[in-house]
């Protein structure tokens, strides 16, 4: 007869103590571990959304500004960026109709008479603003074909003189407050574009020199990097 | 009452008496019991202790990719903000250059002639290759 047949009753036992230590001991390990993971996972998520939120934050006043003047399309007062929001182009027709001026139109959005402007340029080389009264889609002009592009003639007051190509645009403005970043059209409140967790105090828009604006950007939430954004923007024109 | 029809209890026990003569009793080898319960916790040890090396392996590669987003991000501002600088000022600049920040180095070339192809290129201290981007600098600022 074997030893183990002999004895099973204080193997059986030592097996009970060895298995239950090392079955608590796998159990508190496995516990810990799934913590530590859910923490640092909770922080890379945090950290994710802030990389999302500021790379909104760049991409939208980087675009904004890029194709506006500095003190012209847009200036930086009391830390709120307020400007001539462009939201589309249109470039004069070959053939024109006998009122109005025939474009052809494409841009974020089409161009809407109770919440835009233009900007037109003429043959000049100068920039003139101009109301934007009434629009109608039109056809049987001789337009650019261009993709995306449509035909259209508009109504401006003041008549543009020689018009070559226009921008239509929204006032707007942009600042860094109450925890996000937020955008106005007009006169009207401040809608957050961000989620909630921009250090407001510590943040802020300031123009620079030949044309320049800088964004200091700073969360609160504590992520797994630092959480201080700076960068530079340029306008083009 | 007979012997040989007895109560219900003892003729169970007879059966099992029967029984038992019928079928001799085997003796099984003894099990490893020990043995086997030891090499099944080792194994499952093992497989929890795969588990998590596993997630953590997991969560290490996306905190490494956030890191790298995020140099990817600064770089790809750095290099936004330097285009839009030198297309706002055509010709005003350096032909070609290079300049150190406190997150890698940049390198650029602008020809001084307008409508020419520049580049501008930003090695990054965190990211394993350079990132370039091409731009053209038109003839006078605010041109398309």
């Amino acid at each position: 007869m074997s030893r183990f047949a002999r004895g099973p009753r204080g193997f059986a036992l030592a097996e009970t103590i060895v298995a239950g230590t090392l079955l608590l001991l796998v159990v508190q390990v496995a516990w810990w571990a799934t913590a530590a993971q859910s923490l640092v996972a909770t922080r890379i998520v945090a950290g994710a959304r802030i990389l999302d939120e500021t790379r909104l934050v760049h991409q939208v006043l980087s675009t904004e500004i890029r194709h506006g003047e500095s003190g012209g399309d847009w200036v930086v007062e009391g830390g709120d960026l307020a400007l001539r929001a462009f939201r589309g182009i249109g470039f004069g027709c070959g053939t024109q109709p006998g009122a109005g001026w025939g474009v052809a139109v494409a841009g974020h959005r089409l161009p809407d008479r109770d919440k835009d402007s233009v900007l037109v340029l003429s043959a000049d080389g100068g920039w003139r603003p101009a109301a934007l009264v009434r629009r109608t889609r039109t056809t049987g002009l001789q337009c650019q074909q261009v993709a995306g592009f449509s035909a259209e003639v508009w109504i401006l007051d003041p008549p543009p003189s020689r018009p070559v190509a226009a921008l239509y645009f929204e006032r707007g403005g942009y600042r860094l407050a109450s925890n996000a970043f937020r955008y106005r059209r007009g006169l009207g409140g401040w809608q957050p574009l961000t989620g909630t967790g921009i250090a407001a105090d510590s943040s802020f828009l300031l123009a620079t020199g030949r044309g320049g604006l800088e964004a200091h950007v700073i969360w609160e939430d504590p992520g797994p990097m630092h959480p201080s954004f700076d960068w530079k923007m340029w306008a083009r024109r | 009452m007979r012997a040989g029809r007895g109560s219900g209890a003892a003729r169970m026990g007879r059966a099992r008496v029967r029984s038992s003569a019928r079928r001799p009793r085997r003796r099984y080898p003894p099990m490893d019991r020990a043995g086997a319960s030891l090499v099944e916790v080792i194994v499952a040890v093992v497989v929890v202790g795969v588990g998590i090396a596993g997630v953590a392996s997991l969560t290490a590669a996306s905190a490494r990719m956030l890191v790298r987003v995020r140099a990817l991000d600064e770089t790809y501002a750095l290099l936004q903000s330097f285009a839009d600088s030198a297309v706002a000022s055509p010709g005003g600049g350096v032909e070609s250059g290079s300049r150190t920040h406190a997150t890698g180095v940049l390198t650029w070339n602008v020809p001084a002639s307008p409508g020419a192809s520049a580049w501008a290129r930003f090695e990054h201290a965190l990211l394993p290759s350079p990132i370039r981007m091409d731009f053209v600098v038109p003839a006078s600022p605010g041109a398309p």
